[in-house]
């Protein structure tokens, strides 16, 4: 084993200039939480393949735009039919296709996010789990708190560092993908035409990293053992859902009251993205005749109670995380 | 600089400290006493992380509760290991520096010199997960002196270390004392504490048994006589003598070469034991007094108030 070299007690030259007053302790452990995450090989992985996802859309935004150029050849046929098979979209009798860019823009974008609500799953549970609970098992906190750093502001750090992976999986690669399809699609027209939907990416992807966080937080504060917030986590995101699976299934048709649908993190999270995406409005306007269209996407939404849900979720995660540190902080096994 | 007043702090029903009045000079002071005394309890008030039950606690004037002005002035190396394992020692002390508002400038040269002043510049490069328990030692106190701290608050900082380490730890805490740094020490291992201070603080089920110069708690300890060891080769015939004089109260000899002297005035024996030495014509190897250390004064304080 290696010792550490001798002490230089004469070296010792006590600094004595002004510290910052100024609360930015936050974005410290912001930072330092995302460099440590990022030390993980899995994490690093999960926020690498991500971007195939965001590729894969890049492409198909390309394919679209290749269709606007071919729209009645034997090409555009061959696209048609790849637009019907993979988006469920039928445009087939349309000859404009760019006055319908929008809608297949946000319908591509609403399947991606579906694809990537999977790698959140995934990568929240790699790197919130740990956030508060190591510092719990390790008696971490007393070092924070004897700095000047407050418990809203440690909670506050923790939090964006998980809404930063969230974000690195979601809005980042989207975001992407949109300008470079802007890029190849036309430029300044196209910018004009998809605006709102840049908004609303931005929107459903913060809704995105805000809900998870205070979620993956909340269960982290929970426990010192980052092993059952883990279990938790998955437990939160998968269980309603297989849950409400099992009673489709084995009650009759119509019988289920689809409750747990409605507490559901990831059925909330999509009506509210679908809702912000505008897709019932969309397809009323649009008048496309698909059937299968309409069954996948335009089911009934209620984004007020889904919102209230998501709200809900959000306050109470936030101040079971708040109270469990502070509680831990001011008790006899902190110190 | 640590003025505690009729402090007292509570968890539910279990009491850390009660009902605590004691002023904490500058300079070194010893926090000891055993598990569950109120030893971090003290030092979770004075770092501003516990709110007292009742009374209060001010560091250098100022209550130290969600004061940032007071925690700036503060460097904390608490128990345990409360490290993210996969940060280097330097990114561990960067971190918290940043934690405390150090500028970038001013950051770089301090982490770089408390790393040197703890002896880690050769290791600050590496993961803490590698470090032995000494070296985590050394980098916690790094960072508890990184922003430059007026009060030093360490909780048990020897756990763990090498008799080297530990040795070198106590010569940096000396030395930083000599250098005008104020330290509040708290260790199980009362001998070190000893080496480093006689200024003390003892505590016990959450009270204040002893708190002053270590010789001035023991002289006043009227009740309990001090032991003076005498190690000879014939303790016996020292014994003899010894046993007419009127001021010694027991005699004790241990094995074939100590003599165990009992006195309420330690002070006269000291005076007469040359004389009657050389009267019997012995060869003395060591006289000391045996229950002057931390550790005889723990175990009859302890005594006393259990």
């Amino acid at each position: 084993m290696t010792t550490a070299a001798t002490t230089n007690p004469n070296r010792y030259r006590r600094w004595d200039g002004e510290l910052n007053r100024g609360n930015r302790a936050w974005l410290v452990i912001v930072v330092t939480g995302i460099r440590l995450a990022l030390k993980e090989r899995k994490t690093r992985t999960l926020v690498m393949t991500v971007s195939g996802v965001a590729l894969g859309n890049c492409i198909i935004l390309y394919v679209l735009s290749l269709l606007e150029l071919v729209t009645g050849t034997e090409q555009g046929r061959a696209i048609l039919e790849f637009v019907r098979a993979f988006l469920r979209v039928d445009i087939s009798g349309v000859t404009r296709i760019e006055e319908y860019r929008e809608i297949l823009w946000r319908v591509l974008f609403l399947l991606v996010i579906k694809v990537e609500l999977f790698w959140v799953l995934l990568t929240v549970s790699k790197v919130g789990p740990g956030l508060i609970a190591h510092d719990l098992r390790h008696r971490a906190l007393p070092i924070y708190f004897a700095k000047p750093v407050t418990p809203l502001t440690y909670v506050l750090g923790k939090w964006i560092v998980v809404a930063a992976f969230v974000a690195m999986v979601v809005l980042v690669p989207n975001l992407f993908s949109m300008i470079v399809g802007v890029l190849i699609t036309g430029g300044l027209h196209t910018w004009g035409q998809t605006l709102g939907l840049g908004w609303d990416l931005l929107v459903s992807g913060l809704l995105i990293c805000v809900t998870s966080g205070a979620i993956v937080l909340a269960l982290s504060s929970l426990t010192s053992d980052h092993r059952y917030v883990t279990v938790g986590w998955l437990a939160v995101c998968l269980l309603p859902i297989f849950a409400q699976g099992i009673l489709d299934e084995s009650l009759p048709a119509g019988s289920t009251l689809g409750w747990l649908g409605c507490i559901s993190l990831r059925d909330n999270v999509m009506t509210v993205t679908d809702w912000l995406f505008g897709m019932r409005g969309l397809w009323e306007a649009s008048t496309l005749p698909t059937e299968a269209f309409a069954e996948s996407m335009l089911k009934p939404v209620r984004p007020i109670c889904a919102i209230t849900v998501l709200s809900g979720w959000v306050v109470c995660a936030m101040l079971v995380t708040y109270w469990r540190v502070v509680t831990f902080s001011r008790s006899a096994a902190n110190v | 600089m640590i003025e505690l007043q009729s402090l007292s702090k509570w968890y539910g029903e279990v009491i850390g400290l009660n009902n605590v009045t004691a002023t904490i000079g500058d300079g070194m002071t010893g926090l000891v006493g055993p598990n569950g005394a109120g030893k971090s309890t003290l030092m979770g008030l004075a770092t501003g992380q516990l709110l007292p039950s009742m009374g209060r606690i001010r560091v250098f004037g100022q209550r130290s509760w969600n004061n940032p002005a007071v925690l700036s002035t503060i460097g904390y190396c608490p128990e345990g290991d409360p490290f993210w394992m996969n940060l280097s020692g330097r990114q561990f002390v960067s971190f918290l520096a940043k934690c405390s508002g150090m500028s970038f400038r001013a950051r770089r040269k301090s982490v770089e010199d408390v790393i040197e002043l703890t002896g880690m510049t050769a290791h600050a490069g590496r993961a803490i997960k590698g470090y032995s328990k000494g070296m985590r030692q050394r980098i916690k106190v790094a960072q508890a002196l990184v922003h430059g701290p007026k009060l030093l608050i360490l909780d048990e900082p020897f756990t763990g270390a090498d008799p080297v380490g530990r040795h070198e730890l106590g010569h940096l805490f000396r030395s930083l004392a000599d250098q005008g740094v104020n330290i509040l020490i708290s260790s199980h291992v009362l001998h070190e504490v000893e080496a480093l201070t006689n200024e003390i603080l003892m505590i016990d089920h959450g009270r204040i048994v002893a708190h002053g110069d270590l010789h001035s708690v023991r002289r006043a300890l009227h009740d309990r006589p001090h032991a003076i060891r005498v190690r000879l080769d014939e303790p016996r015939r020292l014994a003899a003598p010894l046993a007419a004089v009127e001021f010694v109260t027991g005699l004790k000899i241990s094995g074939s070469d100590s003599l165990l002297i009992e006195t309420p005035v330690p002070e006269q024996v000291f005076e007469q034991l040359p004389d009657l030495i050389l009267r019997e014509g012995l060869v003395v190897r060591e006289i000391s007094a045996a229950d002057e250390s931390l550790e005889a004064l723990f175990g009859y304080l302890t005594q006393r108030s259990a």
